[in-house]
């Protein structure tokens, strides 16, 4: 067995891969484990103590009575919102006069940070999750609607010609021509609008709720309950990783295209 | 799909007629004239090419004839029937090829796409990308997304898309202007070669005097503001070309050389005003 | 057909004509859009105000505009009011700047690195998609309701808004620019300065865009949970003690910081990318 070097770098490879990967990680999680086993670390648990709890508190049913459908009314509450966000944006940014009438008010609307929406709905309604998926739909629109206007604003104009020239009108325009052509900006939206998603969910339950991931977290906190509190915290870290992670993928597949025709454009 | 090869015949009917057209455009300052009176016709199975200097409204006057801008005066009629609207027989080739195709879309979903428009039945459709890439020698391509083929080869997919569609009246806008010398000269004879095979009208419209004379059976030569038709040049090449003989043949000198003398008095009787 | 060489009928031809469509004029254009948008204004003031005079709406849910607008009329006149806007500026803008400075600094150094960048990429993919509400609880045993509270969550969440765009900004550097620059033997610091720093820059200035957004709504976070002072805190109050009418009167006043916000940020992108030749689409990443 000699050593060729084909086969002697690939492992080599790997192992550098790994170090890239990891190595930081490893090097952060030892900080913590350093710093939390020193004096007067009360707020901070190792991360032994964090994953052995971690286990406790979420491997259970409390998953499924608090974890689950947080998750549930998030994603029912983002998928409403992307579909308002895009039905209204195509309708206002075909439309020149309807955007010019209605441009100023989506400006201010879509500036009153979505937070605030959480103390007027409870206000008046209270905040059953009907309430709450409602707040995170108003809450997210603005990001996807925005986009999506400027998106199919920016319909190149030689290509909407070409669609004239053969006819190409109605449905089939506006998803071969129009909705392809806006997808960047509607993505770049809804990426905004999944992380404000997360934000309302987690905070709607912190206010006024009687279960749920924010609530259950908040509960620990106000029992100082330390380690079971971090676990909350890592579990939300967890669910934004996640929902990050199933995004890029879905802007992958659709946006494929687009990135062939970056690298193409810039590789001259 | 039999489409034979039919001779040329300069006694066929109006395919194109256009008609005192004008075009002017409305600005806060004023208004600034594009084109000012244009009349030509052409017979069914011509090609003619539209030359003149540059900025004398080309571009205007292609998409007023392929009704997409609504002129100011005048009129342009297919086949007899007024153009108020991208007429349903009708195609165009754009300058911006990397524009002008659909990034998301592969080769072959960009040819089809009129197509499926059109409700024609799949095995008719599958049959006509198939005979138009073949046609324009991209076969092999059908599966690549245009961004990924160079500049000549995306021009080509358009002429594909353009040809599958079996227009009456091809009109083609500049198509060869942003394509390297050698791309340029193989898709000139790509252009006569399929407008050879097909039954098709084409109207080509280039600043270039050399590829004007060497395309067409007419040149119509524009002037530049006020934008008319300066002269209606009968190309009298043979109908075979080819870029070395033709080229070279003492009768492309002459006709080169009146084409461009033609333009220069133009660009003159512009420069006077 | 016309063959006459010269017409010089038409004597408002200009010598240069147009070869492409002209954008509309201009001037009549805008007025028409801003007109429109007038309009759109008063039509949503409109509506607000007599959807609660019909049955469609219980006034006490949604008081009509002119009550919110007055009650936001008194408000302003109280130096409670303003204080609550001061703190709420102070936070945001205390906690963008700092993220701006932190992002900017270690995005140029990460960046021009690529061992650097290498190492850190998994923990920054890791560490950026963690929603900065998940530190709430943290954030509440270690500050309280100070002001530190805020810019915890404030912080964290701007900086990788920035942090991120520096890095594409960085990467986009023009290697043939690069190489010219090592050619003419400029050092790393001149190199920054002369070719990363103009390149990164639109980037920046998008980051500071987004992160500035995000800023304001983490900042009105923290002070309607957390009950740090600030306008966010004063809607908590208001809705504790069961006003609608404040509690709309202080979201309207949200909105016009946020309005404020989006337009000044705009304005120094504008301000700082006149050289720019074009302006920047966002990097979605």
């Amino acid at each position: 067995m000699s050593p060729a070097p084909g086969p002697a770098s690939a492992p080599a490879r790997a192992l550098s891969f790994l170090a890239r990967l990891l190595l930081l990680p490893a090097l952060l999680v030892g900080l913590w484990w350093w710093a939390a086993s020193g004096e007067g670390s009360f707020y901070l648990p190792t991360p032994g103590t964090v994953a052995t709890t971690f286990v406790d508190v979420w491997v259970s049913e409390r998953f499924l009575t608090d974890a689950l459908p947080s998750i549930g009314l998030l994603l029912t509450g983002f998928f409403l919102a992307a579909v308002l966000g895009v039905g209204a944006g195509l309708a206002l940014g075909l439309s020149r006069t309807l955007r010019a009438l209605t441009e100023p008010v989506l400006e201010f609307l879509r500036a009153v940070p979505p937070p605030v929406l959480v103390p007027l709905l409870m206000l008046l309604v209270g905040l059953d999750s009907t309430m709450r998926a409602a707040v995170i739909v108003s809450g997210c629109v603005w990001p996807v609607l925005l986009n999506t206007i400027e998106g199919v604003r920016a319909v190149d104009p030689v290509l909407s010609d070409t669609c004239r020239v053969y006819r190409i009108r109605g449905r089939r325009r506006l998803t071969t021509l129009v909705l392809r052509s806006a997808s960047p900006q509607i993505m770049t939206g809804l990426r905004q609008a999944l992380s404000i998603a997360v934000i309302l969910m987690v905070i709607s339950e912190m206010f006024a709720s009687s279960s749920g991931l924010g609530f259950a977290i908040v509960q620990f906190q106000r029992g100082f309950a330390i380690p079971e509190m971090w676990t909350g915290i890592v579990l939300l870290g967890l669910l934004g990783v996640a929902l990050s992670l199933v995004f890029g993928q879905v802007e992958k597949r659709v946006l494929s295209w687009h990135r062939g025709l970056r690298a193409t454009a810039r590789g001259g | 799909m039999n489409r034979d090869t039919r001779p040329h015949s300069q006694e066929g009917p109006d395919v194109l007629d256009v008609n005192g057209l004008r075009k002017t455009y409305g600005s806060a300052g004023g208004s600034v004239e594009a084109v000012h009176d244009l009349t030509f016709r052409l017979d069914a199975g011509e090609l003619a090419c539209l030359v003149g200097p540059s900025g004398c409204g080309k571009t205007t006057l292609l998409k007023c004839v392929a009704g997409l801008l609504a002129p100011t005066g005048g009129t342009v009629a297919v086949d007899g029937r007024p153009v108020h609207e991208p007429p349903p027989d009708m195609a165009v080739v754009f300058q911006e090829y990397g524009r002008s195709l659909f990034p998301w879309l592969t080769v072959r979903g960009n040819v089809e796409l009129p197509l499926k428009e059109k409700r024609l039945p799949r095995a008719r459709r599958t049959a006509l990308v198939e005979e138009a890439l073949e046609a324009v020698g991209l076969a092999g391509s059908a599966r690549s997304h245009p961004w990924e083929l160079s500049g000549g080869m995306q021009q080509r997919v358009a002429i594909a898309r353009a040809i599958a569609y079996e227009p009456r009246v091809l009109l083609m806008d500049e198509p060869f202007a942003a394509v390297d010398a050698q791309t340029r000269a193989d898709l000139e004879d790509l252009v006569r070669g399929l407008w050879q095979r097909f039954e098709m009208t084409v109207l080509f419209v280039t600043h270039d005097i050399d590829e004007a004379v060497y395309l067409g059976q007419r040149v119509l030569v524009l002037s530049s503001a006020p934008t008319v038709v300066q002269d209606d040049v009968e190309i009298d090449l043979p109908e075979q070309r080819d870029q070395l003989t033709t080229r070279s043949a003492q009768r492309f000198t002459e006709l080169r050389a009146r084409v461009h003398g033609q333009i220069q008095q133009a660009k003159q009787a512009s420069a006077r005003e | 057909m016309t063959t006459s060489p010269t017409r010089a009928g038409a004597g408002h031809a200009p010598a240069t004509a147009p070869s492409g469509p002209q954008p509309p004029g201009r001037g009549s254009a805008s007025v028409r859009t801003v007109s429109l948008g007038l309009c759109g204004i008063v039509l949503f003031l409109l509506a607000w105000e007599l959807l609660p005079r019909t049955p469609a709406a219980d006034p006490q849910y949604l008081p009509p505009a002119s009550t919110v607008l007055a009650t936001l009329a008194e408000r302003a006149a109280t130096a409670q009011f303003w204080g609550a806007v001061g703190d709420t500026v102070l936070a945001w803008g205390s906690g963008l700047a700092i993220a701006a400075v932190a992002a900017t600094v270690l995005g140029l150094v990460v960046g021009s690195v690529p061992l650097l960048r290498a190492y850190t990429a998994s923990t920054v993919e890791f560490l950026r998609p963690i929603p900065s509400v998940a530190l709430i609880p943290l954030a509440i045993l270690l500050y309280g309701t100070d002001i530190r509270s805020t810019l915890l969550l404030v912080v964290y969440a701007a900086f990788w808004q920035i942090y991120v765009q520096v890095l594409h900004g960085v990467a986009d550097v023009d290697p043939v620019a690069e190489e010219t620059a090592r050619s003419y033997r400029l050092g790393r610091l001149a190199r920054i300065r002369y070719l990363v720093w103009p390149t990164a820059l639109p980037y920046l200035l998008t980051g500071l865009r987004l992160g500035a957004a995000v800023a304001l709504i983490l900042t009105i976070t923290a002070q309607l949970v957390i009950g740090s002072p600030g306008l966010g805190q004063e809607i908590a109050v208001a809705q504790s003690s069961g006003a609608p009418d404040v509690v709309y009167a202080l979201i309207v006043a949200t909105g016009v910081l946020g309005v404020l916000v989006n337009t000044g940020v705009r304005a120094v992108e504008r301000r700082a990318l006149h050289w720019h030749p074009s302006v920047r689409g966002e990097v979605s990443a």
